[in-house]
């Protein structure tokens, strides 16, 4: 009887979870909706839909062409981010863990100014591969540094160290560049963008992204594993450097496309993964495609915010998500200090 | 996997170095099916290495292991998980999940080719066996120490694996419970598992194992039945303290005395 | 529609005033022979116009890369706007600029150097003002006098045509620059616009300085002309709204037109030249059906 009135229970995600998950779901096209109604010329949305791709019709260019692409942009980043969020804090063992806020974006970023500043290559496709490899070396730097279930201090410090370093690098970088605005470019950098984006940036990134995508999809039973620990996690069949260097991979790509088209947006790795977790029942594997869904849906909704605040300037994404992100993030240091995790 | 094939476990000549320290040195030992082995040894023995070893999470710098006839290095990571279940000395879980999650985890080795309910059943009888079950749903974060391990060691049964290696797995709990534990590994045993436990307490060792590794400075000091190692001149001479070694009731005793 | 930039092309109107004056009451000075400058606009005019034998001092930035069209002559010093660097060489001409090097132009007048401050052009007025200024401080140079006319030529017939006339044909143009700036009614580069038969579409949505311009903004406006600014050769985040895919038709149609980056910082070498292109540009669109 005990077992039966298990086995009940046993589906992890009760009701109530999987109700917020179909409003999640329900949420991304009506957010998606609103940021192509926001922008600053008023459009016939309907009419420029149904006008089509092809049609000359300006406001159906300013919907395929130009609203279209940014919002496609803004989903794709959003879910990289947090799918490698979720997949570093799993990594890592840590929920202090974000690519932003460890230097993985910063390495991208680097690797971007170097090639696109300096570079003799004009080769579209060497920007995110560039950009993956910056990512990986600061991600490789960080699990090397910080080690395997180091502490959250350890972690953290690591991190703070690797980033303000590739940062000086960043600015020193743009300081030498030869264009007239790097300089004042570190801002796009270090709070990334999604202005005058097209399509061509994202067929761009979306490559690249799939690839991390089915990486960070594929080790997610190792992510399970690892929650015990990495002895655990070698004898329940995860041993040997494949796996770490395929989550470290992931990362890598999920990051470093997103920075390379859309600058260092931080934070979002670190929220989602958060407020996700208790939905899949703490699960590092569900937790990829839930913070998945919803980093695309915040970072969308950020981009909204963006769009509708009037200014001479356009409002920095990465500083709405700071906005929304640091607060959390020092509330998470509070609060742990509670908590034997960390 | 509800049905497991008996299995030994050899190893021989192990040896491991770290940090240009040697921490096991030619080792040369066997476990059958069926039995239940306590590893014993002062601190810094080499107790919890040789378990490591022994399960496949660290790789011995020089020996070899076998399971059966077949040398470990010609079964793959994968399957090596669906033979032989470990529980290490501490394991920390990153994140709060339910107890029953973590104690699914230990199925993890058979991926999707368990259905849901049939999951349920086996983590269910796992918890039951630890006497966990009313704390299933509860977060791991919630529980305590012993409630932990209990739950921990409910992962390490959960799989239904011919062999099992625990490291102290009764650390953390309390008397009541460390008794019910090793019975479970002797019922374990019983049915034809191969299991094999570092034990810190002697008298737990002499009243529920087969068999006894005494291991001192990486060595292998003595090996047999508690009677056999568990003298005075033995414990005296590896831990330092005086002893006895009585049978009472059919039962084998061990008394632990003064420091020597 | 467009949000409004303040700053940058303000400049006292009294300044200028003085210093137009100053320059009409002077007297022709004998023509220097050992002239040094301050000023970045005014090394290139030196280097273009003036024998190089002339000059024995420009600043840094016209040996770099960016602002350099020939190699400088090697007996001309390089300076950082300091007057240490200028004394030594002894010139008997110092030009500054109106704004830059007002400290180190102080310092070398104190000292008994003769220092004469060109005033900036923001407009084609004062543009005239600047060479009239220049000719005055440096004597007669026949390149310099040329170019006066020149300008004089192309404005005057501008003028005689009235841009709201109903029988011309007037094309709509939209300057789109580094960080999706734009340019208003009050600044130089909308007097090259209107004065070569455009209608400037940033002007008629009331921006008279600089402004800003979105992608959306310039789709919906429909510009029969596109015009960018300055390189894009250098890469930079300021120059991907013109490298976005969507202004790909523009280009492709010969609908776009680049303003040289020298008009930016120096009209005076660049805004006949523009004008010229803008004019010819205007012809090729009207003829287009």
């Amino acid at each position: 009887m005990r077992l039966n009135s298990y086995s009940r229970r046993e589906p992890n995600l009760s009701n109530s979870h999987k109700f917020f998950f179909l409003l999640l779901a329900c949420a991304l096209p009506l957010a998606l909706l609103a940021a192509l109604a926001s922008g600053p010329v008023k459009l016939d949305l309907w009419q420029a839909i149904t006008s089509g791709w092809h049609s000359d019709n300006s406001d159906a260019v300013i919907l395929w062409q130009l609203r279209l692409p940014r919002a496609a942009l803004a989903l794709l980043v959003g879910a990289a981010l947090g799918m490698g969020g979720a997949a570093m804090q799993g990594m890592l063992r840590n929920p202090l863990a974000e690519p932003a806020l460890l230097g993985v974006s910063s390495g991208a970023a680097l690797a971007a100014i170097l090639l696109l500043y300096y570079g003799a290559v004009s080769g579209e496709v060497a920007l995110p591969l560039l950009a993956i490899l910056g990512a990986l070396l600061a991600v490789g730097s960080v699990w090397l540094l910080a080690g395997r279930g180091a502490s959250a201090t350890r972690l953290v410090l690591a991190g703070v160290a690797i980033n303000a370093f590739l940062s000086a690098l960043m600015a020193l970088a743009l300081n030498y560049a030869p264009s007239m605005f790097a300089m004042q470019e570190i801002v796009f950098w270090l709070l990334g963008s999604l202005a005058n984006r097209g399509w061509d940036q994202v067929l761009l990134a979306l490559p690249f992204m799939l690839v991390g995508a089915v990486m960070l999809v594929l080790s997610r039973n190792y992510l399970r594993a690892l929650s015990l620990g990495e002895s655990t996690a070698a004898s329940l069949g995860f041993s040997g450097r494949r796996y770490p260097l395929l989550v470290l991979f992931g990362i890598a790509f999920a990051v470093g496309s997103s920075v390379a088209v859309a600058g260092t947006i931080g934070f979002i790795g670190l929220v989602v993964p958060h407020l996700m977790r208790p939905l899949v029942g703490q699960d590092p594997g569900r937790l990829l495609w839930a913070s998945a869904l919803a980093g695309a849906l915040l970072l969308l909704l950020a981009d909204i915010l963006v769009l509708n605040t009037v200014g001479v300037q356009e409002l920095r994404i990465g500083a709405v998500t700071a906005f929304i992100g640091a607060p959390f993030f020092f509330w998470l240091i509070v609060s742990g200090r509670r908590e034997m995790s960390l | 996997m509800s049905e497991f094939q008996p299995m030994a476990l050899h190893g021989k000549n192990l040896s491991l170095t770290r940090n240009r320290r040697k921490v096991l040195e030619n080792i040369d030992c066997s476990f059958q099916a069926g039995e239940l082995t306590a590893v014993i040894g002062p601190n810094g023995a080499g107790k919890s290495s040789l378990l490591s070893c022994l399960a496949g999470v660290l790789l011995p710098t020089a020996g070899s292991l076998a399971l059966d006839d077949r040398t470990i290095t010609g079964v793959s990571a994968a399957e090596r998980a669906r033979l032989i279940a470990y529980l290490p000395q501490q394991e920390m879980p990153a994140w709060s999940m339910a107890a029953q999650d973590l104690v699914a985890l230990g199925l993890l080795p058979w991926g999707r080719s368990l259905d849901r309910s049939r999951r349920g059943a086996r983590v269910a009888a796992a918890l039951n066996q630890v006497d966990a079950f009313h704390f299933a749903a509860r977060p791991v974060t919630q529980l305590s120490g012993g409630e932990l391990r209990r739950v921990q060691l409910a992962r390490l049964l959960v799989a239904n694996t011919p062999v099992l290696i625990a490291d102290e797995p009764g650390t953390a709990l309390d008397i009541r419970h460390q008794l019910q534990l090793m019975q479970t590994f002797r019922q374990q045993a019983d049915a034809g598992k191969t299991v094999i436990l570092a034990l810190h307490d002697l008298s737990l060792a002499a009243r529920y194992c087969d068999r006894i590794l005494l291991l001192q400075d990486g060595g292998l000091r003595a090996e047999g039945t508690a009677e056999t190692v568990l003298t005075p001149q033995l414990v005296g001479a590896v831990y330092g303290i005086h002893s006895e070694f009585r049978w009472r009731n059919g039962r084998p005793e061990f008394i632990a005395g003064d420091l020597i | 529609m467009i949000a409004v930039g303040r700053g940058y092309a303000g400049r006292p109107p009294a300044a200028r005033w003085i210093a137009a004056l100053l320059f009409a009451i002077a007297l022709p000075a004998p023509a220097a022979e050992r002239i040094a400058s301050l000023n970045l606009c005014l090394d290139q005019i030196l280097l273009r116009w003036v024998p190089p034998q002339r000059i024995v001092s420009v600043t840094w930035l016209s040996a770099e890369a960016q602002y350099r069209n020939a190699p400088i002559p090697e007996h001309v010093a390089l300076n950082r706007a300091q007057a240490e660097e200028l004394i030594p060489l002894q010139p008997d001409l110092v030009l500054a600029g109106q704004f830059g090097a007002q400290r180190a132009a102080a310092r070398l007048e104190e000292m008994g150097f003769r220092v004469v401050r060109i005033p900036d052009a923001y407009t084609l007025e004062q543009l005239q003002t600047q060479l009239g200024a220049l000719e005055q401080a440096l004597g007669p140079l026949p390149p310099l006098r040329a170019r006066q006319q020149q300008l004089a030529e192309l404005l005057a017939p501008a003028r005689q045509k009235n841009p709201q006339a109903a029988d011309v044909k007037h094309p709509t143009a939209l300057i789109l620059s580094a960080n999706n700036i734009t340019y208003g009614s009050g600044m130089l580069e909308h007097q090259l616009l209107t004065r070569a038969g455009f209608i400037n579409l940033a002007a008629e949505q009331g921006i008279d300085q600089l402004g800003r311009v979105s992608l959306e903004q310039v789709i919906a406006l429909q510009p029969d002309l596109l015009v960018f600014y300055g390189g894009a050769q250098d890469f930079a985040i300021a120059h991907l709204a013109e490298r976005h895919p969507v202004l790909k038709r523009y280009i492709d149609s010969g609908r776009s037109y680049r303003l040289p980056e020298a008009l930016g910082y120096c009209p005076a070498l660049a805004a006949v030249d523009a004008l010229e292109q803008l004019q010819q540009k205007r012809a090729e669109l009207v003829q287009q059906p």
